[in-house]
């Protein structure tokens, strides 16, 4: 314990006389308890601990809206990777889907001196000055699934394919569809940059296809009721449709269930992206064609891992000059390979 | 001499319940290093209740008037896409920006005014309808990337690096805050304009017959509450340094809420700025306290939506009692 002060002291000593001279982000190893990583300008404030040696720690995890599968399953993921340490502990906020909530919480949360901050940006751009604020601070910062903007590096993103998920659900749906017919886009929110990337890789590769045509694009904002009536207004409007990819899984689902109130279960192609359970089950029973599956709680667990790695090391932002990524496997799901996710993986 | 204990009662009673809310988080998370009390925290709370208060400026002078605006949010939005657009597409100076922005929230604000005190369409449905116009309009203009795909615009000009900050820990938003709010009270209580207001609120047939320009009254309210949602979407952009069509989403329950909660009767004819000010100190006390206790958020609208029934309840209630004492002493509640 006594060695850990004066290590601390030393830190803080180091990072004032080191601060002129940092420069290119090297960090200095004087010895094996005490570091400083001194950004230029001296910004750099972060403490050593290690949490894997009964130091105090705490992550924060925000999202766009904790209500979510995909929300749960990460921070299942989170929870779970820390669980086996009582000195870890992690705290989950909810920003109710609002980019100025979203900032305020940021705000608290580099107040409050969280070790680690996992975000989930409810939107990469307005989020970005909020992330550098607490890198800044020494609060190493990991984004899930959404990027803040590229300018702003941070210590990690994790994040579920978005263009090649695009692009194997396109591949995929074609040669369910005998590579013609005409295709809808259900579209999410507007703006968010894994759906639009989604949707782009979707596009793209549909594009291959001389006789697949997209016929009509429409947003239901991610809500599976919305999904209900733009999908009843496509078969309203396009009779013949074959095939329909949602930007995610709760919309899909819901297109699945206005085409068998419709009677035309089976009859139209519908995929989905994200992998979670309901829709697995709607796969399994022939409702939906196929989705792009992501573990959400491996990539709730990676992201807590690389927390874990950044407070436990004298790494930081100021050592990159781009913010490494880790992608999670995507796994193309249909019905003759949903059998292949076990029941354990389902989330 | 009633009205004045009734105000003055409102009033004690709108601290008392935030001083009430600050202990109590002081209590309860102050446990071990003090997480709510301390300077950082309670400036942030200030920082929070900023943008509702300004914008409640405006919407307590509607309130007043017995008006609802349900666009803010909204508006919001558009302002800031009208200054991203500007920001993006053309070089002209941060100041044009702001003018611009500042412009578009009083047009916003004059369209209100017109729908609601010129064709006398009912406030409720007239600022719906509106929400999502200005809504839609936002869409319409944002800006998009070669693929026809909405994206959010950054904001790193200089200007609203500044705006976001502060001189030290004193935000400008706050300085703004209180500039528009010592202004709005100024017009409130000591202004021709502000005595209409109220008799307007208390009855627009009394407040016609003595020779207000009911229409006219209304009208500037809503013109002013469009100034005031523009200053605070200036500052929503400039905190979060950049536009997106997602801002003010949900937003217009706030400043509504911090008039009730201060006192503003939704009736109309009572309340004022000050109030609304504690009323937005209140809700971002209440937001900030529930995440330092690590209760589910939800829980933190659960406590909002009964604080507001219990203190609109409260208002009639005692309003209705006051008014019965009124009558049985003979005395007519005047019309000031």
């Amino acid at each position: 314990m006594k060695k850990r002060v004066i290590a601390l002291a030393l830190t803080a000593i180091m990072a004032l006389s080191l601060a002129a001279c940092g420069g290119g982000g090297t960090t200095t190893r004087e010895d094996n308890n005490a570091s400083a990583g001194a950004a230029a300008g001296g910004s750099s404030a972060k403490v050593k601990v290690d949490p894997y040696a009964g130091d105090e720690v705490k992550i924060a995890y925000i999202a766009h809206d904790i209500g979510t599968p995909n929300n749960q399953g990460w921070k299942e993921g989170i929870e779970r990777e820390c669980a086996s340490w009582s000195n870890i502990k992690v705290d989950s906020y909810g920003a109710e889907e609002s980019a100025e909530t979203q900032v305020q919480i940021m705000t608290d949360c580099i107040n409050q001196g969280y070790n680690a901050i996992i975000l989930q940006c409810s939107d990469g751009t307005a989020l970005a000055p909020s992330v550098k604020q607490a890198e800044e601070a020494g609060i190493p910062v990991i984004t899930v699934n959404l990027d803040c903007s590229s300018d702003t590096i941070h210590s990690a993103l994790v994040m579920a394919v978005d263009y090649d998920a695009g692009r194997m659900a396109a591949d995929k749906m074609a040669e369910q569809m005998g590579e013609a017919g005409d295709i809808a886009i259900i579209q999410g929110v507007p703006g968010l940059e894994r759906t639009d990337n989604l949707e782009k890789g979707f596009r793209d590769t549909i594009a291959n296809y001389p006789n697949i045509k997209i016929v009509d694009a429409q947003s239901a904002s991610f809500q599976k009721d919305t999904a209900m009536t733009v999908m009843n207004s496509f078969l309203q409007s396009y009779p013949d449709l074959k095939g329909v990819f949602a930007i995610n899984d709760a919309m899909a689902e819901g297109a699945a269930l206005a085409a068998q109130s419709a009677n035309k279960k089976g009859q139209i192609c519908i995929w989905g992206a994200d992998g979670e359970k309901d829709a697995l089950a709607m796969i399994e029973s022939g409702d939906m064609a196929g989705t792009i599956y992501t573990n959400s709680w491996d990539e709730g667990s990676t992201a807590a891992k690389i927390a874990l790695l950044m407070i436990g090391s004298e790494y930081d932002y100021t050592c990159l000059t781009a913010t490494p990524k880790v992608i999670m496997e995507p796994i193309v799901v249909t019905a003759e390979t949903v059998g292949n996710i076990a029941p354990e993986d389902r989330w | 001499m009633k009205r004045m204990n009734q105000t003055t009662m409102r009033r004690l009673i709108s601290i008392g319940m935030l001083v009430i809310l600050v202990v109590l988080f002081t209590i309860l998370a102050g446990a071990g290093k003090g997480k709510f009390f301390n300077f950082d925290n309670l400036i942030e709370v200030v920082r929070d209740a900023s943008i509702p208060a300004i914008i409640g400026v405006g919407v307590t002078f509607i309130i007043i008037t017995a008006g609802i605006d349900l666009s803010t949010g909204s508006m919001m939005a558009l302002v800031g896409m009208t200054m991203a657009n500007i920001y993006a597409y053309t070089l002209l100076p941060f100041s044009v920006m702001m003018l611009a922005g500042i412009l578009v929230g009083l047009l916003c604000g004059l369209c209100n005014g017109v729908i609601v005190a010129k064709f006398n369409v009912p406030e409720f449905i007239g600022t719906l309808a509106t929400m999502s116009i200005f809504r839609a309009l936002t869409y319409i203009i944002a800006i998009r990337d070669a693929n026809g795909v909405i994206k959010s615009q950054p904001m790193n000009h200089s200007g609203y690096t500044w705006l976001g900050g502060g001189i030290g820990k004193f935000y400008y938003v706050i300085m703004a805050m209180i500039v528009i709010v010592a202004a709005g009270q100024i017009v409130l209580k000591f202004t021709r304009y502000g005595t209409n207001l109220y008799s307007v609120g208390a009855s627009k047939k009394a407040a016609t017959l003595s020779g207000i320009d009911v229409a006219k009254t209304r009208l500037i309210a809503y013109v002013i509450t469009g100034f005031t949602v523009a200053v605070g979407a200036i500052f929503t952009t400039a905190r979060l340094q950049s536009a997106t069509t997602a801002i003010g989403m949900d937003f217009e329950f706030n400043p509504i809420a911090a008039a009730v909660v201060g006192g503003v009767a939704l009736s109309g004819g009572s309340g004022d700025v000050i109030g609304t000010l504690i009323g937005a100190l209140f809700m971002a006390t209440l937001e900030n306290g529930v995440r330092k206790l690590s209760i589910n958020t939800a829980y933190q609208y659960v406590i909002k939506g009964a604080i507001i029934i219990a203190v609109v309840i409260f208002d009639a209630t005692y309003k209705a009692r006051m008014d019965r004492k009124a009558r049985e002493e003979g005395a007519k509640e005047g019309l000031e």
